[in-house]
């Protein structure tokens, strides 16, 4: 069961972790073209060719602003990793520190921080938690491996994407020089 | 799209599935390529601004003056002697993983020059892949 598995892991590597539908390559215009489906005119199958590759541009779409979320969310998480590594510094040497901390846009205050062992996250929906400087510092290296690993998941479905896009723009010129080499045809012997 | 009158000399270049892979993996070359560019920019700026900070530092004459040092959203008053420190320590991490990007982009720059190559090789006009 276990190698099972493995195999599968092994052989959807390259695929999508979204569930992408995988593009359809076209081998042979002239055989893609006399499939009962794609009878109508060439402009019938263009648009519907154009439609596909729309739905893949949204999904694109979608999927760059999630990356773009996590690479903001990353570097925020470090920068409160830094934080704690000082409070755990000044802890050590039992000093506390001057600070002008945010109060509000362009207004900052004056306030010493005495040596501490606590610190409050910051956990989302109005919520935040106390933990001791190593349980917050685990937390928070927990969080980034989590957002690192996310962000290796949508740059990995972002890719797959792109060469779904990249397939279909190639079927959509082919089909249309396909057709412009048909009307040649049809006027020369004309 | 170009109108049907242009003209296609040779258009019936047979693009076969192994083609296809290799446009695909060069286009998603060229994006990724285009995302390290962008993230280069970001942190050779950013290098540039804890150098500037650095050179400040050495101009101040006052030695025991205390500076605020950036810590996420948090000044925090440092000894001059820390914040240089400091900055010497976030300067290299960066520099560390400028030097990363950079390995990354010319990697990624020779296996697009590969694919070019043999792309033009075997499309010659029909095909551009030039970036824009």
């Amino acid at each position: 069961m276990e190698g099972d598995k493995e195999i599968v892991t092994e052989t959807d590597k390259k695929k999508s972790f979204a569930g992408i539908p995988e593009a359809f390559f076209v081998d042979d215009v002239d055989v893609f073209m006399a499939k009962p489906e794609n009878a109508g005119p060439t402009e019938a199958v263009i648009r519907k060719l154009d439609e596909q590759l729309s739905k893949y541009k949204f999904m694109e779409y979608n999927l760059s602003s999630k990356k773009r979320g996590l690479k903001s969310q990353i570097p925020d998480l470090e920068k409160s990793v830094d934080m704690i590594n000082m409070l755990k510094k000044q802890q050590a040497i039992n000093s506390g520190f001057d600070t002008q901390f945010l109060l509000s846009e362009q207004v900052f205050m004056k306030a010493t921080v005495p040596p501490t062992d606590k610190v409050c996250l910051w956990m989302g929906a109005n919520v935040m938690l106390e933990y001791t400087l190593d349980d917050a510092l685990a937390l928070l290296k927990k969080n980034i491996n989590t957002a690192n690993k996310n962000l290796g998941c949508v740059e990995n479905d972002l890719d797959f994407l792109r060469d779904q896009i990249t397939t279909m723009e190639v079927n959509m010129a082919r089909v249309h020089n396909w057709d412009v080499k048909r009307r040649q045809a049809i006027k020369a012997t004309s | 799209m170009s109108s049907s009158s242009a003209f296609h000399p040779d258009s019936d270049v047979h693009v076969t599935f192994e083609d296809q892979q290799k446009i695909n993996k060069f286009a998603q070359f060229n994006a990724q390529m285009e995302d390290c560019k962008d993230e280069l920019k970001n942190k050779q700026n950013e290098l540039k601004n804890l150098e500037d900070a650095a050179d400040e530092l050495e101009m101040l004459l006052d030695d025991s003056i205390q500076v605020p040092f950036l810590i996420g959203e948090v000044f925090v008053c440092k000894s001059v002697e820390d914040a240089q420190s400091s900055l010497k320590e976030s300067k290299s991490d960066l520099k560390q993983s400028i030097k990363e990007i950079e390995d990354k982009c010319s990697s990624l720059k020779s296996t697009m020059e590969t694919l070019k190559t043999q792309l033009y090789a075997k499309f010659g006009t029909h095909i551009n892949l030039e970036a824009e």
